[in-house]
């Protein structure tokens, strides 16, 4: 007995099921699938699969087991498996495409695995629901969907999220961090839709694996390509034209993916627009990634992007000598290896990463500011799965390199700071009602920075245990940015930022997120979602309103609340989708009295007491309604979209006017001295810009051959031509208005 | 369902409807109580003064506004003088232009004045200064040697740095019989101290300088000194905010005075010797 106890106890609790989920067709990887262990009816545990599509059932006794796999658009896949297996176990599911063009039968998922509140998993089949001026969607045009997400404006590439700013959220595209992630033409990202598998959005309340930013987190994952064959697409629209290859380099093993984008709608005839519409942007992207082993894999990653243009639009609305120009370029490269071992439950990752960021902004003919950042940095993380329980951890270091020229007549400024730290993060899973997830970051700095610590909470609860329609959560964090954005807010058409570290001698920007969110599915067919929140923020660099017309900015630290809450509801049934969402909230800030900062040390201006205020930013859109519908009919699909925001702040002017230099009582110079223009400015941010609202209509009609598939779009952005404010010129006095009526044609083939 | 596809248009329709309309921007601050610039200042030492006037233009390339209808006047507060001031139109350094607004009259010391700018139908700009005090000054015996002589003055509640301080000798040389006044800039010379400014005039140093400019031997003694004096030039407390003034109401720009004095005194006889001229002395 004791030896049959004893054998027994040897090989108990140490079998495993594990492989991947991948298209039964093309044999690509399906991230985010859904995979529920079962023992006869009973269920288990489930998981997703990750980014590349694996999955792994630990901790199992030698028994049989049923495993399911599902995956949207995929018919679903049961499989009896007894342990000990021989070998790993893979999924190929079926497509169901060829049945969404008779009859789409989508339902929602109940995706309770990914559930937590503040997070939004966004998918590729999620960003063709959102009418774009691209054949191809993108991201951005459905970031800006979400509620609690504020653009302002169709220009800029700049998100405003939950009260935050652009530089306060951290966007990654396969572990690379993106400074830029946005084109100046503000509805595209800096990457196409088409390379992206699935993007963790997170508004607020980011685990412990997110470091470094204050506000949200853009996780974006990319697609790894065909290993089988060669697949390519290319699309053709006035915005942006592209061009996707996935080359199998090793078939069965090892594949790339290249992607080139330019956009063309600089050279398109104003006559046709309406308008200059003088931008021009571009991206390449290239991924490489093998099977080292059946429990291996390596990834390199590389990104290019450019832009540049004119913000305020017209470039004959003023003399050329005063025609702003913004510039910029990203460049992204990462390596990673991913080993998941046979012998243990945990799966281990390491990789590299460098980004930069080159910034130029055109004042004047002769005023050209510059600012360069670039970050070189490594992570090595676990993942252990015990059961139904995880535990993340790693750790990470970096190295950031700054640059910045404020001026012809300046000298340049260079600086740098290195980091180090560690993270931990956990799932624990109290039967099936209750998991809880905390986390802890600590990052330690070169230079007498002080150091970060983050502690993270999550909680979920299923009332229903997994099969719930009702999903509650809660979620907390304490977020600190020591690497900070600093750019003149105080004008939206300049969206030169300059990053730097934290400014010795001054608070690090910290954050504390309260999250509370409820997601239920009362039909098949029905989803609604309410979420409320709270972000207390301290310690923010705010620029000083400053008299001179384009002086940098002294800036002060202010505090901060950014509250509100988001409804939403999703209805997904036969041929229809509709989506409306809304979004309520307010940013506020204080600003104590103190003596201003002149954070660069060329800034000019003169340091001054600053009295007590308090303001709402100019991010502090107040409403904020989205809605979408798609109808499908055969092989056509009609998409409607209507954004409605509330009106911006924005400080008034009382005038214009010549300031001269301090009046020497000696001296009569004063009669004829040139001076320089000063602005005289009413309340801070003490009115509002006029509501913002716009229609865009695509209608699609795909076309299928044997050798390719068609599809032809033909739309309209801003279908009732809403003027919708973008600033006002304060040179010539004219109002800039965001983009006007803009038909648009387009084309895609995919090559089969 | 069959009817969804409609009810979205109508919703969509409705949506548009409800709200096309109010797309107007308002850029300026009605309320604000703010509409010209002043830039200048009173001077005691002159007949005529010059203030430049603008009023705040609506954006940053417009010309500069025309002033027709804008009443510039001053009022002494002390004697209810009021004068009009003229305008006049100048071509700046930049090649745009201005208004310098003119007035003849010479500001008396200890005067207050209010300078105001507007229509007949507005509130308007003013701006007021005090022209400075003449100050008391007392002196302190001379001290030093026949080459470091030295005399410190106080300029009692003076506590900014005076200006254009100018020590001023008139001697009589032996062989032209022509009084002549040598003036020596001391600049921003002195220290505050707790009865007011005070520096040293340099009598011995001077003497150096004066005998080189009469072309004299530093051994001559026959220089006659027949009086000694010094002048300096008083701004006005507004040029303590040039930067952010508080003597502007409903204006932006600068307004102050300065006050232009002169001090003789009467230097004894052993310090006259002991720095080598004759004295020759009058009482002023």
């Amino acid at each position: 007995m004791i030896l049959l106890a004893g054998s027994v106890a040897t090989v108990s609790y140490a079998q495993v099921i594990e492989g991947r989920v991948l298209d039964g067709e093309t044999r690509l990887s399906l991230p985010g699938a859904t995979l529920v262990l079962m023992r006869g009816d009973l269920q288990l545990t489930g998981q997703i699969a990750d980014g590349n599509g694996e999955y792994r059932f630990s901790g199992l006794n030698i028994d049989t087991y049923i495993v399911e796999a599902s995956f949207i658009g995929y018919e679903s896949r049961r499989d009896t498996l007894t342990l000990p297996l021989a070998d790993r176990h893979d999924f190929l599911l079926k497509p169901t495409r060829t049945l969404l063009d008779e009859l789409v039968v989508e339902s929602l998922r109940i995706d309770n695995e990914r559930f937590a509140t503040g997070l939004e998993t966004v998918r590729q089949e999620d960003l063709s629901r959102v009418p774009m001026a691209d054949i191809s969607y993108d991201l951005a045009g459905y970031l800006v969907t979400l509620p609690g997400v504020v653009s302002t404006g169709d220009r800029g590439g700049q998100l405003f999220v939950r009260g935050g700013t652009p530089t306060q959220n951290l966007v990654l595209l396969d572990g690379m961090r993106i400074f830029q992630p946005f084109h100046i033409v503000g509805f595209y990202s800096a990457f196409p839709a088409d390379i992206i598998s699935f993007v963790d959005f997170y508004a607020g309340g980011f685990n412990a694996r997110y470091g470094g930013r204050i506000s949200s987190v853009i996780d974006i994952r990319t697609k790894n390509g065909d290993k089988h064959r060669v697949r390519g697409s290319a699309t053709l629209a006035p915005f942006l034209s592209g061009i996707q290859l996935e080359i199998p380099v090793v078939v069965g093993k090892a594949s790339l993916v290249l992607s080139a984008r330019e956009s063309l709608i600089d050279r398109i005839p104003a006559d046709i627009l309406g308008e200059e519409l003088p931008f021009r942007f571009g991206d390449r992207f290239a991924k490489f990634h093998a099977f080292l082993t059946p429990t291996s894999s390596v990834t390199i990653t590389a990104l290019r992007t450019s832009d540049t243009g004119n913000l305020q639009g017209d470039e004959t609305g003023g003399p050329d000598d005063q025609i702003r120009k913004s510039t910029w370029k990203n460049q992204a490269y990462g390596g990673k290896f991913t080993y998941i071992p046979a012998e243990a439950a945990v799966m281990t990752e390491l990789a590299v990463y460098y980004s930069s960021l080159e910034s130029r902004y055109r004042l004047t003919k002769d005023e050209i500011r510059s600012a360069d950042v670039s970050e070189l940095s490594f992570n090595m993380g676990f993942t252990y799965l015990l059961g139904p329980n995880q535990i993340n951890f790693g750790i990470f270091g970096t190295t950031n390199f700054f640059e910045y020229l404020l001026g012809s007549t300046q000298t340049p400024v260079r600086s740098g700071v290195s980091s180090g730290g560690a993270f931990f993060e956990g799932q624990v899973q109290f039967g099936e009602r209750l998991r809880l997830e905390p986390g802890v970051r600590l990052e330690a700095f070169a230079r007498g920075l002080k150091r970060s610590f983050g502690p993270r909470m999550r909680l979920i609860y299923l009332p229903a245990g997994k099969g719930s329609h009702n999903r509650f959560s809660l979620a907390w964090g304490r977020y600190h940015q020591q690497i900070v954005g600093l750019s003149n807010e105080q004008d939206v058409s300049d969206v030169f930022t300059i990053w730097s570290a934290s400014p010795r001698g001054t608070a690090v920007p910290r954050a504390t997120h309260y999250i509370a969110g409820w997601k239920g599915r009362p039909a098949p067919w029905l989803e609604l979602s309410l979420e409320g929140y709270r972000k207390n923020l301290s310690s923010l660099s705010f620029p000083v309103f400053s008299n001179e017309v384009s002086d940098l900015a002294e800036f002060s630290q202010v505090d901060g609340r950014a509250e509100g809450y988001d409804a939403k509801v999703e209805i997904i049934h036969a041929s229809v989708f509709l989506s409306v969402s809304y979004g309520r909230s307010k940013v506020e800030y204080t600003r104590p009295e103190q003596l201003s900062r002149a954070v660069f040390r060329a800034g000019t201006g003169r340091t001054e007491l600053l009295p007590e205020l308090q303001f709402n930013p100019p991010h502090d859109r107040r409403h904020q309604v989205n809605a979408m519908a798609q109808y499908r009919f055969g092989k056509n699909k009609l998409g409607v979209r209507w954004q409605f925001g509330s009106g911006l702040p924005f400080t008034q002017v009382n005038g214009y006017y010549t300031g001269l230099d301090p009046l020497e009582s000696s001296e009569d110079a004063f009669h004829t001295a040139g001076g320089t223009t000063l602005v005289s400015r009413g309340e801070p941010y003490g009115a509002r810009l006029p509501t913002y609202h716009r229609l865009d209509v695509t209608y699609e009609r795909r076309v299928s051959t044997s050798l390719a598939e068609l599809t032809f779009q033909a739309g309209v952005v801003n279908a009732y031509d809403r003027a919708n404010i973008f600033e006002y010129n304060i040179f010539t006095g004219s109002r800039v208005d965001q983009l006007p009526l803009i038909p648009s044609i387009g084309v895609r083939i995919d090559v089969r | 369902m069959n009817m969804l596809p409609r009810y979205i248009a109508l919703l969509m329709a409705g949506c548009v409807t409800l709200t096309a309309c109010e797309n107007t921007i308002e850029p300026f601050d009605q309320d604000g109580d703010t509409s010209y610039v002043i830039h200048g200042f009173l001077d005691m030492g002159l007949d005529r003064q010059f203030v430049r006037i603008e009023a705040l233009r609506s954006t940053v390339l417009s010309p500069t506004q025309e002033m027709e209808g804008v009443r510039v006047f001053s009022i002494d507060l002390d004697d209810g003088q009021l004068i009009f001031w003229n305008d006049s139109l100048v071509t700046l350094d930049d090649g745009s232009s201005a208004h310098l607004y003119y007035a003849d009259f010479r500001p008396v010391e200890g005067h207050s004045y209010v300078l105001r700018v507007g229509r007949s139908d507005e509130i308007g700009a003013s701006a007021t200064t005090k022209v400075p005090q003449r100050p008391v000054f007392y002196l302190d015996p001379t001290r030093g040697d026949t080459l470091d002589l030295k005399q410190k003055i106080y300029l009692v509640d003076i506590q900014e740095q005076p200006q254009q301080l100018t020590v001023q000798y008139t001697v009589v040389d032996v062989d032209s019989e022509v009084p002549q006044t040598i003036d020596i800039f001391y600049g921003e010379a002195g220290s505050s101290s707790s009865v007011g400014w005070e520096f040293d005039v340099r009598l011995a140093t001077d003497r150096f300088i004066i005998m080189r400019v009469l072309n004299r031997s530093i051994e001559d003694k026959n220089v006659r000194l027949r009086n000694l004096g010094f002048s300096l030039t008083i701004e006005s407390e507004d040029w303590a905010h040039v930067l952010d003034p508080v003597n502007l109401d409903r204006a932006y720009g600068f307004f102050g005075s300065v006050g232009h004095y002169e001090f003789f005194w009467h230097l004894d006889s052993q310090s006259i010797v002991t720095i080598g001229y004759v004295d020759d002395q009058t009482l002023n």
